[in-house]
């Protein structure tokens, strides 16, 4: 397996669209991952009008989306493109599929999307990578709809914006996709290894929401979630705490491992909060939160997970919440250095900030546990040869 | 750059490549220079490549000319004279290194205009952020300050509550030592604040208090300890004053508790309670009363049937003897004593039972000496007693009034502890409507009672006929409130006047006959004693003895006589009688028939069957209110047991006689 990164922080959409095609071409990639910043509004057809130019070829798969900047191995930036050329010289088979109206019905759609990639495969599944709009999409809905599908591991994200959480768009094959949902299959040989990593720790006492509808929730412990989170954290909680402090919803028996919701808006009427991701009534939450250094440290603790089992990356994806890089107060150069440091330097890198995370626990065993929907958390997953 | 030079006609200069179409990457990618036959062939070629397109389109003409082109700021037109054509490849290069460089620098323009864009947003987030900060800051900082004001005016208001209360609010530590306590605490049991905080409680309650205290602390760590409800305590237990005595209070507390549930100590309300314990005692005083009265009255109810056998067959007795018979004289003893027997009988029902008055012919003097030497033998106060015969007579209970008297008089001695006089003085009086005393309108007799003792105070003169004052450690508080009630159900009134260290004066008004006794008298015996009208009797009574006697003393009368035990019996033989038109003359009815159809009843179906029937009620419970208002139960007379022949012959001729 051949991996080759590019990116480029040109503002000229068939220019840049030009440059990564001729950095990936050398490799003639079966499947171009492409990450972009929202900067070309409406010159995405410029851009893969570049891309085809300078790989000279369309037939590869090109599947990606918009977040907050992007990560590679040679730029951090907040507008830019990356892109991760991947070439298995015909050993692996690819398939991939997108399907509009997850906002409507996200858990559906995913389902849909994921026996579409799933039937184009034609065999066993060894990974997956989601995409699904993060704009209009409940992603504990996109992640529940997937696994009814697929049996193995998968990573994936919620596309965005730059912090306007007004659009975002998935590629797929030359096409830019809103309100969908975009799943890439991989079959055969394809080595990686993936973790969740988020740093954050529950703090308080333990409630039970007891009355939400999607992605708001209005009562927890009898309580307003507004109040509840107020009583944990000693103060009133306003809308400054945006993307700090975050539900930890239990995942399994194990107190180690959560799935994190952050607060994406409150009522202070109704004291009601609305967040990245539906609770379901019924789950435990506590309140969690974490500081800077806590959120560097989770990524280097994370990436040495990844390599305890000597395991040689050849390539690596990261997803990170954008934010976390609002809280670090940077691109997130600092959390892609910490991983860099880790795999070294030349290893082809790339991608996002989302509006929220997709992927699993690597376990003390080495087993993953099955794949959540996460916000505030970093993904990694490391490609080998 | 080589291969940005293009050309679209075919005999291209050095350098140029010949291409017959475009594509985008051969304009879209670098700057590029384009060689075209006409500027129109160029345009058209370059038409479908947008408008960012970075570029010159060369044509050869006469002279060397540079002209913008209106697509793009960064394509241009330039004419390159035909002997400059085989150098056009050098003259255009450096014009397009020149474009690129502009190219790049326009990438970066663009580039620095996103980053001040997200800087810009990024800067105005935060200040957004401050801003709501601040808001948030001054909205908790004036919320703050309304709880603050909120909290002081309530705590104002709890603390003038506290402190005016008539009860006393503490607070003890969880050593049961005062943290707090009310100026109520002061007025009631005289210490101050500063006497009382620090002091452990079980000092303020005597050992049966503080016993008293200890259960309803554990009985409460017992029901908490099944039960998660935090519930108040309450006891009532003896304070200590500061003057040494005692007042009863009420306590009610609460355990108080931290915010993390630890006891930090308790809290609560005491109230003083010592009127109502004094009015529970007087109650439960009442009540035993109530029980002796109901056995008093039961007793009495008897010795009045076996009296009347007795005063009866005495009364009998002597109407059979010669006047002048040696044994009239101890008959008429007899009959003396009798009747104070039933004299006594009929106060144990007067205390057993109160009510309404049976009244009589009563001489107010004989009443007044009796009661006077009977409380006074043996005290050293001396009664001074000044009754003209010219008294009128009136019609009282006897028992009650003397009741009232014996009261009136026994206070006087205690009020002249060291002996003295008493003076009863009485005359006649008659009201009208002009009289300051409210009394209806009539003739009425005064009776005065004076003492020389310590007199009464002011203060407590309003109170001495409310029930339960009293002045004296021993005393119920009852005697003038009874006396004040007799007198009232008298239809007369009692007032008083008083001097303190001086004396008391009791005055009792009376409504009287308007006549004296002997006079009123001699009237009525003389009508009595002359109309036997004979006629059939029917006698109710359930007792045998009772029923021979009067059926003796009626034929003795003159009357024929049928007797019976019970209602039932009596209405029985009463239709018998009327449907054999010989209906009977009267019929005597005992009250109370033990088992069986009593008076009352028995009256209701006989006066159905016969209207006119003339029903005589008897009863030993001769204060009965059947007795003392018979009319409003259908009968024509009542007679009290016991009573002789001549009362009832008396009765019964004054009831036939009635028109």
């Amino acid at each position: 397996m051949i991996y080759t990164s590019a990116s480029t922080s040109q503002t000229d959409a068939y220019r840049a669209g030009s440059e990564i095609g001729e950095a990936l071409k050398h490799i003639s990639p079966e499947v171009v991952l492409l990450f972009t910043s929202i900067t070309f509004e409406r010159e995405y057809g410029d851009f893969f009008a570049g891309l085809y130019d300078g790989l000279e070829t369309k037939n590869v798969i090109v599947f990606g989306g918009t977040g907050d900047g992007i990560y590679e191995t040679s730029l951090t930036a907040h507008y830019g493109v990356c892109a991760l050329g991947v070439a298995s010289g015909g050993q692996t088979r690819w398939s991939a599929a997108v399907v509009t109206g997850v906002g409507a019905d996200s858990s559906g759609t995913a389902r849909q999307c994921a026996a579409a990639a799933l039937e184009r495969i034609g065999g066993t599944v060894d990974w997956g990578f989601v995409l699904a709009d993060g704009v209009t999409a409940d992603g504990t809905g996109v992640v529940s709809g997937v696994q009814d599908i697929l049996t193995v591991p998968f990573i994936g994200a919620m596309t965005g914006d730059d912090r306007k959480f007004t659009r975002s768009r998935i590629f797929y094959n030359g096409r830019e996709i809103e309100d969908g949902v975009a799943i890439l299959l991989a079959s055969g040989n394809i080595p990686f290894i993936t973790h969740s990593t988020s740093g954050f720790t529950a703090i308080g006492t333990t409630g039970k929401v007891e009355a939400s509808q999607g992605k708001t929730i209005s009562r927890i412990s009898s309580q307003t979630p507004l109040a509840f989170i107020s009583e944990q954290i000693g103060t009133p909680f306003g809308e400054t705490d945006h993307g700090i402090l975050a539900l930890a919803t239990s995942c399994d028996s194990s107190e180690k491992n959560f799935c994190l919701r952050a607060t994406f808006r409150i009522n202070t009427l109704s004291g009601a909060i609305t967040t990245f991701g539906s609770i379901a009534e019924r789950t435990t939450v506590r309140v969690s939160c974490a500081n800077r250094e806590q959120l560097l440290n989770a990524v280097s603790t994370g990436i040495k997970t990844l390599t305890r089992s000597g395991f040689t990356p050849a390539a690596a994806i990261i997803i990170s919440c954008a934010g976390r890089k609002w809280q670090l107060g940077n691109c997130g150069e600092e959390e892609v250095q910490a991983i860099k440091n880790a795999i070294g330097s030349q290893i082809p890198l790339i991608g996002f900030p989302s509006f929220g995370e997709i992927g699993p626990y690597l376990m003390d065993d080495d087993t993953y546990s099955k794949s959540y929907f996460h916000n505030a958390t970093c993904v990694i997953c490391l490609l080998g040869a | 750059v080589n291969y940005r030079l293009l050309s679209l006609t075919e005999n291209a200069p050095h350098g140029f490549q010949y291409i017959s179409t475009l594509d985008q990457k051969d304009v879209r990618r670098w700057p590029f220079a384009l060689l075209a036959s006409t500027r129109e062939v160029a345009d058209t070629a370059l038409e479908p490549f947008g408008a960012s397109l970075a570029g010159i389109i060369v044509t050869l003409g006469s002279e060397h000319a540079w002209q913008s082109h209106s697509l793009s700021p960064q394509l241009f037109y330039c004419t390159l004279p035909y002997n400059l054509k085989e150098h056009a490849a050098h003259l255009l290069r450096a014009h397009l290194e020149l474009l690129e460089t502009c190219k790049q620098a326009e990438n970066r323009i663009k580039q620095q205009q996103q980053d001040l864009a997200r800087a810009y947003e990024e800067s105005n987030r935060t200040k957004q952020e401050f801003i709501q900060i601040k808001r948030s800051l001054v909205e908790e900082l004036s919320e703050r300050r309304l709880v603050e004001e909120a909290l002081r005016k309530s705590e104002t208001h709890y603390r003038l509550l506290t402190e005016n209360a008539t009860d006393v609010v503490w607070k003890l530590d969880n050593e049961f030592r005062f943290t707090y306590i009310s100026p109520a605490d002061e007025r009631l049991r005289g210490y101050r604040a500063e006497e009382v905080l620090g002091h452990h409680v079980f000092e303020i309650f005597d050992e049966e208090g503080i016993t008293v205290l200890k259960n309803a602390i554990r009985q409460r760590q017992e029901e908490e300890q099944c039960s998660s409800i935090k519930r108040s305590i309450s006891f009532e237990v003896r304070h200590r004053c500061k003057d040494g005595s005692w007042v009863w209070g009420e306590v009610n507390s609460i355990q108080d508790r931290s915010d993390d549930g630890r006891l930090i100590g308790y809290h609560g309300i005491s109230r003083e309670i010592t009127e109502r314990k004094k009015h529970e005692q007087e109650q439960l005083k009442i009540d035993k009363l109530e029980s002796l009265g109901v056995l008093a009255g039961g007793i009495a109810h008897d010795f009045n049937n076996i009296l009347t056998g007795v005063m009866g067959y005495i009364s009998f007795a002597q109407k059979l003897i010669e006047p002048k018979h040696l044994s009239l004289k101890p008959l008429s003893e007899a009959e003396k004593a009798s009747a104070r027997a039933a004299e006594l009988a009929h106060q144990l029902l007067t205390f057993a039972r109160g009510g309404e008055p049976i009244k009589k012919i009563v001489s107010l003097r004989d009443l007044v000496y009796e009661t006077a030497s009977l409380v006074l033998h043996g005290s050293n106060v001396k009664e001074n007693i000044t009754i003209p015969d010219s008294l009128h007579a009136i019609k009282a209970d006897e028992g009650q009034l003397s009741q009232v008297f014996h009261n009136i008089i026994i206070n006087a001695t205690h009020a002249m502890p060291d002996g003295g006089t008493l003076s009863i003085t009485a005359h006649n009086e008659i009201h009208s409507n002009s009289t300051t005393l409210e009394l209806p309108p009539g003739p009425y007799v005064n009776l005065a009672f004076s003492d020389h003792g310590c007199g009464i105070s002011e203060e407590n003169i309003k109170k001495i006929f409310d029930p339960y004052f009293s002045t004296k450690s021993t005393g119920s508080g009852l005697g003038l409130a009874s006396a004040n009630s007799i007198v009232n159900r008298h239809g007369g009134l009692i007032s008083v006047s008083s001097v303190e260290g001086c004396g008391t004066t009791f005055t009792l008004h009376l409504p009287s006959l308007g006549v004296t006794q002997s006079n009123y008298q001699m009237d009525n015996v003389v009508q009595a004693e002359s109309d036997h009208t004979g006629g059939s009797i029917l006698v109710m009574d359930d007792e045998d003895m009772i029923r021979e006697m009067i059926t003796e003393m009626l034929k003795y009368l003159g009357y024929q006589v049928t007797t019976c035990r019970n209602g039932e019996e009596a209405i029985a033989l009463y239709r018998e009688a009327l449907e054999a038109g010989e209906p009977f003359a009267a019929v005597i009815m005992d009250l109370t028939i033990p088992g069986g159809m009593g008076g009352k009843d028995a009256a209701g179906h006989i006066l159905a069957l016969d209207p006119t029937a003339q029903l005589i009620v008897s009863s030993g419970y001769s204060n009965d209110p059947i007795v003392s208002d018979f009319s409003s139960y259908g009968f024509a007379a009542a007679v009290a047991k016991p009573y002789r022949i001549s009362e009832l012959g008396q009765l019964l001729s004054s009831l036939f006689l009635i028109p």
